[in-house]
């Protein structure tokens, strides 16, 4: 599977490269590079095919979908929310969803750590470091 | 041979060169501040050595945004101060734990564990502390001698020449790291790939962009290294659910005594452990987890009883953690006289000194004196600090094993988000970097390593710059890249590594299918 998406990659890149003028080895123009890597790319994917055709099947074992949700969610919401509610909700909000990604909650504990990463990663930032972001709202 | 001539010339007759340079070095080192954001380094680097899963790239491409407003040499004296003081802190773990707090240490579990088990943990944790500090000590002599000769020799390197040796360093990242060299290849050219996003220097034309300004000047490094390292580890942790237990345990002075058979053989496996790091931490391509991998193995081949490796040996607890730490220091040589990182850690280290616009090259030791030498007096200063941090305080350390994962984790993806979004002031960053942690932890679960990809990522547009500059200065003649003794011996070492790598690899498919 990787092998398919490394080269499917490098199809992509020299395809791409074709967009821009290729020149010749003494004026190189913007389009030589991709062309050349791309094309290393696929001789690569095909390579590790073919190891990965001669070697045992790579087992897939089940993937655990809680974390990945709430970690993606957790930072996906901070993206979302930081540059339109501000600082505080996007970063409770991020500490929340992103401590469900464990099970059994211990949720005052919890809550009390979100509130004081949030009041220090504010201090320490915004505060100390004069990152321009307003505490609530745009 | 060369070298080892010039060194020598450099010790006998400009030794009081050095001491200048090194007393010049020393009055920048030990400035209130200087001290202060060495002992603030040091101690997040023992932090980070000793939690597991948090990982020291991820911590200096965090503490990246600190060091904007600070003076270039404070923030290079803290960032490299995490980078030692994380192989100080992850033995710690790696004894008391049988859990590498950091790769380089993964190798002292064998029998650091095991001499906890036997209730020898004081020992183990007192020998890898003062086998580290010999190490370090070590590595920063040479770095003394070899650096100032080596960047001179460096400066009548050419366009052809300083691809070739990127061209070494990216083949042997690859080929040399644990795992298959083929996916170690591919993530190279990967990250070759992902640097060619932004605009291209010669046309001015955009390059992969797909329409986002925000790719105009290319993908943000940091974004790049926590997503692949931060986000991707945090995730392989949480999916797999084999966390850090917590430990309870009790470190006293008198525990930490060793015997007159230790102190016996401590010297011999401390030399050779010292000796193997500084030679492979200077070579490009390699770091501290091979070094420490390599001086294991050498313990145990020239060991009169190799079978009492993995039970508890104090060779197998001394020699690794010396080369590791001693190849921490050495890899300072090539990346601050030559520009050419050997690891991802020292590719974030080039790209804290570029956003100060300071190009390590070797200019650098001429025209940035006070920065070369007090970064390097500072190694000292810091080395000495852990020394403090590792022995008396001990217990601290221990004490923050304690800390659970899950009150853990969530901050350090907050860090990680703040920290991100700091650098430009963009939420489009933020985005990047967890792309990138699904994408790393996606090839990581396919025994894909990332750290080539970073690699790749910050060599490439240093690659397409010297190549393009090599073939217009030889008006499109290939052959200039042969025509250079020092192009030509670099080239020689990387298709001689790269054959070697595809045979391996082709045998060892035959051999499974078979």
């Amino acid at each position: 599977m990787p092998a398919v998406l490394l080269a499917l990659t490098g199809v992509g890149v020299a395809l791409n490269g074709y967009n821009f003028k290729i020149g010749s080895l003494t004026a190189m123009g913007p389009g030589f590079m991709p062309l050349v890597l791309g094309m290393g790319l696929v001789l690569l994917a095909l390579l590790l095919f073919w190891t990965a055709w001669n070697t045992a099947e790579e087992t897939v074992t089940a993937l655990p979908m809680r974390p990945l949700l709430f970690v993606g969610a957790g930072m996906l919401s901070w993206y979302l929310l930081i540059d339109t509610l501000g600082f505080f909700p996007a970063s409770l909000a991020q500490l929340l969803l992103c401590s469900c990604a464990m099970p059994q909650q211990l949720w005052f504990k919890q809550t009390l750590l979100m509130l004081v990463v949030a009041i220090t990663g504010y201090g320490l930032f915004v505060v100390f470091l004069g990152v321009p972001v307003s505490p609530f709202g745009s | 041979m060369w070298f080892f001539s010039a060194c020598l010339f450099r010790h006998l007759v400009l030794d009081m060169d050095t001491l200048l340079n090194l007393s010049l070095g020393f009055q920048q080192a030990l400035t209130p501040e200087a001290l202060l954001y060495c002992l603030l380094g040091v101690t997040l680097g023992t932090v980070v050595g000793v939690l597991p899963g948090i990982g020291t790239l991820t911590t200096i491409s965090l503490c990246l945004p600190l060091t904007l407003n600070l003076d270039p040499l404070l923030g290079l004296i803290m960032l490299a101060g995490i980078f030692y003081g994380a192989q100080y802190g992850g033995s710690i773990t790696s004894i008391l734990l049988n859990v590498p707090g950091s790769a380089p240490s993964a190798v002292t579990c064998l029998d650091g564990y095991q001499m906890t088990k036997h209730g020898r943990a004081g020992v183990a944790l007192f020998v890898t502390t003062i086998a580290s500090f010999i190490g370090g000590s070590f590595a920063i002599v040479l770095m003394i001698l070899f650096a100032p000769v080596l960047a001179d020799f460096a400066v009548s390197f050419s366009a052809a020449d300083y691809f070739a040796i990127m061209l070494l360093a990216l083949t042997a990242a690859s080929t040399l790291a644990i795992g298959s060299p083929l996916k170690g290849l591919s993530m190279v050219m990967l990250g070759l790939v992902l640097g060619l996003v932004g605009t291209d220097i010669n046309s001015g034309q955009f390059r992969f962009t797909f329409g986002f300004p925000a790719l105009a000047d290319g993908i943000n490094l940091a974004a790049l290294a926590m997503g692949l390292f931060g986000v991707s580890e945090i995730l392989t942790n949480l999916v797999s659910g084999d966390l850090p237990q917590l430990v309870n345990a009790r470190i006293t002075f008198r525990s930490m005594i060793p015997t007159k058979l230790d102190i016996q053989q401590f010297w011999g496996a401390c030399t050779r452990g010292t000796l193997l790091g500084s030679f492979v931490g200077m070579l490009p391509g390699t770091g501290p987890t091979i070094a420490a991998f390599m001086a294991y193995a050498l313990e145990k081949k020239v060991a009169v009883e190799p079978a009492r490796f993995g039970r508890g040996a104090i060779e197998g607890v001394v020699a690794p953690e010396a080369a590791n730490n001693a190849s921490v220091q050495a890899a300072f040589i090539p990346t601050m006289t030559l520009g050419i990182p050997g690891d991802a850690i020292m590719a974030v280290m080039i790209g804290g000194l570029l956003i100060h616009g300071i190009t390590p090259g070797p200019q650098l030791i001429n025209e940035n004196p006070e920065l070369f030498w007090g970064v390097v007096a500072s190694f000292w200063v810091g080395n000495i600090l852990l020394l403090i941090l590792n022995l008396p305080l001990i217990g601290m350390w221990v004490k923050l094993l304690s800390i659970p994962y899950r009150v853990l984790f969530p901050a350090v993806l907050f860090l990680i988000c703040i920290g991100v979004y700091s650098i430009n002031n963009s939420s489009f960053d933020v985005l990047l970097t967890f792309i990138f942690g699904i994408v790393g932890f996606w090839f990581n679960r396919h025994g894909f390593p990332s750290a080539p990809l970073l690699l790749g990522f910050v060599l490439g547009p240093m690659l397409e710059e010297n190549f393009r500059r090599a073939l217009l200065l030889a008006n499109g003649d290939l052959l200039t890249f042969v025509q250079r003794p020092v192009s030509l011996l670099f080239l020689v070492i990387t298709l001689v590594l790269l054959v070697t790598a595809i045979v391996s690899s082709s045998l060892l498919a035959n051999r499974r299918s078979i």
